[in-house]
């Protein structure tokens, strides 16, 4: 079908192409999320080198492959497209030669984590050495491996619904959004341990914590006990009168405690952002350290580190930014604005996530 | 030069006339084929190498191949169309109607005014409303996701709401 173009003011610029996820709702470990804010490249590490790119990025470890979907923005459903790597020593694109198919889904093979040796994913018009419509930059990451240790917290007699058991698929579902960075939280079952605490405010919950935090603070007594030096502990309670996770970097003071903890209603998103916030990243709502400004729109809504999930659902064409209804997006932002402190998230979490102790 | 005009017409106007008179066709329109939206400052983003032809009145009136650029003159009738067609090995593989409004824009305070701003630029809002161009005064995530785009590009606090982007969008657009 033709594409309808009405030129106003004697002037018209066509983009026919650019990148997304290739699946929509849930996480699935094979299909990242794009990093399609803006077409421009924005700050890149020392380790980048420059590009000459524009468009989005997409992260992934080093030996998957993920798939990628092309949007026919504005090219017409039956060109044919072609998709080629400009360096096959880092990333491939597997699969049979030929056209792209009507689902506008490929899959790239991250080769090696290769620096200062900028590579482009280029879909081409007509053949595999057509003209260049539109450029992915993907980057490749050796997989760093995260101990994490378990903590089930029995507060005045109630404990979390959780089981060890049950942890493993709750892991399993954060890992598959922290695959996209190259990072891996290792969980052992057998290492799970248990607490019980007494003398909180209500049964199984967890209160708000005082200004300024303080070594009394519920939070603090739960993040205090029994914890593992060379991992991130991670406690699992009940309920909590403000939040559905809470966490402590190593940045925090050690005297009041280090660790992450997540209720029961806590799904993978809400751990692997928490995760997220332990490996140095701060929420995506503000544009400045004060949150000041507070930032609600698409994009946001899609980033792993939104501080609401789920989210309000307006206005209306916000309700689903293509993970679900009113349900937080898994974009760990690889790409580094100026305008966002928040940003390059990708690049800081796996920066904090090589030393130990926590 | 990024084509052949084939269509230009000679014609004696009147019997008495002493010298042919050229009618020039309509003046071209520059369309830019890009791998990102608005125009070059300093980089390439053009779409080169591309093989096409331009039909009008069911006539080929123009072929030729993209220079680096991505730009193509389009030639369109008054309250007519011309059709943008990209080949491949001489096949047909995509194609473009090019119309023109050669009314003012909406103001850019107004929803419709950002969205014919943003598609003139390059920017993708999708092809809803009775052009088929996007532009239906409409919020969409779309269109929202645009604003952002465009936002990002121009080193503007991305959020949709910043409020120097419509000044930044009216320079961009040149309207």
């Amino acid at each position: 079908m033709a594409i309808r173009v009405k030129v106003r003011n004697n002037r018209q610029i066509i983009v026919p192409i650019r990148f997304a996820r290739a699946v929509t709702g849930g996480v699935v470990i094979d299909a990242p999320d794009v990093d399609d804010r803006g077409f421009v490249m924005g700050n890149r590490p020392g380790t980048w080198g420059s590009t000459d790119t524009r468009g989005s990025m997409v992260t992934m470890t080093e030996g998957d492959t993920v798939r990628v979907e092309v949007l026919r923005e504005d090219i017409d459903d039956s060109a044919p497209l072609f998709v080629t790597s400009s360096d096959i020593g880092v990333v491939s694109v597997p699969g049979p030669a030929g056209p792209l198919g009507a689902d506008g889904v490929f899959s790239i093979h991250g080769i090696v984590d290769a620096i200062r040796r900028n590579v482009k994913i280029q879909v081409r018009l007509g053949s595999a050495s057509g003209p260049v419509l539109g450029e992915l930059e993907p980057h490749i990451f050796r997989l760093h491996r995260v101990r994490v240790v378990a903590h089930l917290v029995t507060i005045n007699g109630t404990p979390t619904a959780r089981t060890a058991a049950s942890l493993t698929p709750l892991f399993n579902g954060a890992n598959d959004i922290w695959r996209a960075a190259g990072i891996e939280y290792t969980f052992r079952e057998a290492e799970t341990r248990t607490e019980s605490h007494v003398g909180f405010a209500v049964a199984g919950q967890v209160g708000p914590d005082s200004t300024p935090p303080a070594a009394t603070d519920e939070s603090a007594r739960v993040t205090l006990a029994n914890s593992d030096p060379n991992a991130i502990n991670i406690y699992f309670v009940n309920s909590a009168v403000t939040f559905r996770g809470l966490t402590s970097d190593r940045d925090f003071p050690a005297n009041l405690g280090r660790g992450v903890i997540l209720v029961d209603v806590g799904d993978a998103n809400d751990l692997a952002h928490e995760l997220g916030h332990f490996l140095d990243l701060d929420t995506h709502t503000g544009d400045d350290i004060n949150n000041n400004h507070i930032r609600d729109d698409v994009a946001t809504k899609r980033h792993l580190m939104y501080n609401f999930n789920p989210y309000a659902a307006n206005p209306a064409h916000q309700a689903d930014v293509g993970y679900g209804a009113r349900v937080r997006g898994a974009l760990i932002a690889v790409k580094d604005f100026a305008f966002d402190p928040t940003d390059g998230s990708v690049a800081r979490s796996r920066r904090r996530a090589i030393p130990v102790p926590f | 030069m990024n084509g052949t005009t084939i269509g230009r017409v000679v014609a004696r106007l009147v019997k008495s006339s002493t010298a042919f008179n050229t009618l020039n066709l309509p003046p071209p329109i520059p369309i830019h084929f890009q791998r990102s939206p608005d125009f070059p400052q300093g980089d390439v983003r053009g779409i080169q190498g591309m093989d096409f032809q331009v039909v009008s009145g069911g006539a080929v009136i123009q072929v030729g191949t993209t220079p680096a650029d991505g730009r193509i003159d389009v030639r369109v009738p008054p309250g007519g169309s011309s059709t943008v067609q990209l080949l491949f090995n001489t096949v047909v593989v995509a194609e473009y109607v090019v119309t023109v409004d050669p009314g003012a824009l909406d103001p850019v305070n107004r929803i419709k005014g950002q969205q014919q701003r943003l598609r003139m630029l390059g920017y993708q809002i999708g092809h809803v409303g009775t052009d088929g161009d996007g532009v239906d005064g409409n919020q969409s995530l779309v269109f929202e996701r645009s604003v952002l785009d465009f936002q990002t590009d121009q080193g503007l606090l991305a959020d949709a709401v910043n409020p120097q982007t419509q000044p930044r969008l009216t320079v961009r657009a040149g309207v």
